[in-house]
């Protein structure tokens, strides 16, 4: 099913049901969102956009054409009028951010430039798009500092805080799931191109000889994960080693993007907007 | 017949392990009750999240997917004269390692550095010292080293310091048994000291240097580091047990030491040879 654009795309097409709750009762707080943005865009005018200005590589037609016609093709198949500036940086490690409050920007790392074929990018720049669609860029700071303000008050909210970090740090996760949908949408629905996407996270590499990493064996290992099956002990034990992780784990990632479009969600979305 | 294990050696742990990192699993061991309790709470806690975390967040190389590796393993297990079958991972990192841990659950975890950069010949190395670490019960001391850093704000600050302090002293001193087992496994002075380096110096300078040759010059290095740890033995000792890294000059030292002594030789000898 291709398409150019799924015009009137909104983040509630897609978003995952695991933040619904949260992003309704922060967005229900009166002008929230304004203060964030007001204080976000003068803390990042203050030191996070010269430092990024002055150390990391922007991305035009003419400095970087591949990875800037695939963020437009990105851009459009979301549905997303306006043009962000877009960052590269020198690093290891594969990741992408997006940042800021109405100002947003994104970054990627330039590991992933080098080592994704163009289908598997689209996957990556639609996911952090879909972060700023999201209104993440925005509510993920809201809810930090709201927390933060929370434990300050008396040692009662602290611990308070505590479940409130928890809660808050299991919604960064279900919104990642959110945005690994936009990335499905942003690759016109490559499956193929997502999961070895998700796989390069897990340490699928071309280079390493003899390492036969189908998409298919890899789906086994996500499939055959169930939460279910490790017991009353092993969820503790999961809350307690998840409890600072804002990304789920990357097999949980790949669970969940296969049995969203294979529960039909994706052609079901695409099929209102043709 | 082997295909790694060309001399078909069988290489009981006690005939190389380092007597420091042994002395130190057994007075843990000693203890009345202490195995069956760490291995309790490694088979209810310690194992079962890391099980979760492995199979949620690593690549699982099944024989399906890497038939070689799981092959080295049995061969590796078979020389060290272990039953031990790890479960086995790959972790995105640049660093070269191979992590073991587990007593009820064995695992290992590869490094996609590790499988990029070495042969096949250095991976058989690298899986047998990981297979050492199993059949010396070093999970033993991991998990306690687990325990202590869970329970930081329970014990008494210089308590929890000193035990940090000793098992960082354990962790060199296992990584002497890890490196003897490499170099037995490899059955070559040079290599097993060049993969101990890899990524600290350019792969040309490492294929120049003779490592078995005493006029090296990271021979020279490591005496002058030595010397000059011997001047103020008690800040370096702190140094060095406090940094995350073991210096390399140490386990160089080590195991150049071990190697010319004799006593590798002896083991070799111990070893029992099957007709081919």
């Amino acid at each position: 099913m291709s398409y150019d654009s799924l015009k009137g795309l909104v983040p509630e097409d897609y978003q995952h049901s695991g933040e619904v709750v949260a992003m309704k009762v922060l967005k229900a707080v009166p002008l929230m969102d304004k203060v964030m943005d007001y204080y976000l865009a003068w803390s990042l005018k203050l030191d996070t956009y010269p430092a990024i200005f002055g150390n990391y590589y922007k991305v035009t037609e003419e400095s970087c054409p591949r990875l800037y016609n695939l963020y437009k093709v990105a851009l459009k198949r979301l549905d997303m009028d306006k043009e962000y500036p877009l960052f590269v940086t020198l690093a290891f490690e594969y990741n992408a951010c997006a940042f800021g409050g109405s100002e947003p920007f994104l970054v990627i790392n330039s590991s992933f430039l080098k080592d994704c074929t163009d289908d598997e990018l689209l996957f990556i720049l639609g996911h952090e798009i879909g972060h700023i669609k999201s209104g993440h860029t925005t509510y993920f700071n809201i809810a930090r500092n709201l927390n933060k303000i929370l434990s300050g008050i008396h040692h009662v909210t602290a611990v308070l805080s505590i479940g409130i970090e928890y809660a808050m740090e299991e919604w960064f996760r279900n919104a990642e799931y959110t945005s690994d949908r936009a990335g499905v949408i942003a690759s016109g629905g490559n499956m193929q191109a997502c999961y070895s996407a998700v796989m390069k996270l897990l340490g699928q590499s071309e280079r390493i000889a003899d390492m036969d990493f189908s998409v298919e064996k890899v789906l086994k290992q996500a499939k055959d994960f169930e939460m279910d099956s490790v017991g009353v002990i092993g969820k503790v034990l999961y809350i307690g080693a998840t409890m600072e992780n804002c990304h789920p784990w990357s097999i949980l990632r790949l669970k969940h993007i296969y049995d969203w479009y294979n529960s039909g969600e994706f052609d079901k979305l695409v099929g209102k907007f043709k | 017949m082997n295909k790694y294990n060309v001399n078909n050696k069988r290489i009981k742990i006690e005939y190389f392990q380092h007597p420091s990192d042994k002395m130190a699993v057994d007075a843990v061991l000693k203890v009345p009750g202490v195995e069956k309790v760490l291995e309790f709470i490694s088979e209810n806690a310690a194992e079962k999240l890391l099980a979760i975390i492995n199979d949620a967040s690593s690549l699982k190389i099944t024989e399906e997917i890497n038939p070689k590796i799981h092959e080295m393993i049995r061969e590796a297990a078979e020389m060290f004269c272990t039953e031990v079958s790890p479960s086995v991972y790959l972790d995105r990192s640049y660093f070269i390692q191979l992590k073991t841990d587990g007593m009820a659950n064995p695992h290992m975890i590869f490094s996609t550095a590790l499988l990029e950069k070495v042969d096949d010949e250095t991976l058989w190395g690298v899986i047998s010292s990981g297979i050492a670490a199993f059949e010396a019960k070093h999970a033993t001391i991991k998990l306690i080293d687990k325990i202590i850093t869970y329970a930081n704000g329970v014990l008494p600050f210089t308590v929890s310091e000193a035990l940090r302090l000793a098992i960082n002293n354990w962790k060199r001193n296992r990584e002497y048994t890890c490196d003897r087992a490499l170099l037995l496994a490899l059955g070559d002075f040079e290599k097993a000291t060049k993969y101990m380096l890899l990524g600290e110096a350019p792969d040309s300078t490492l294929n120049r240097i003779r490592f078995s040759d005493p006029t090296n010059c990271f021979y020279d290095q490591s005496k002058e580091f030595l010397e000059r740890k011997n001047e103020n033995a008690v800040i370096q000792k702190i140094n060095i047990l406090t940094s995350t890294n073991h210096p390399y000059s140490s386990r160089y030292t080590e195991l150049y030491n071990w190697y010319i002594s004799g006593e590798y030789d002896e083991v070799l000898e111990r070893s029992v040879s099957d007709e081919l």
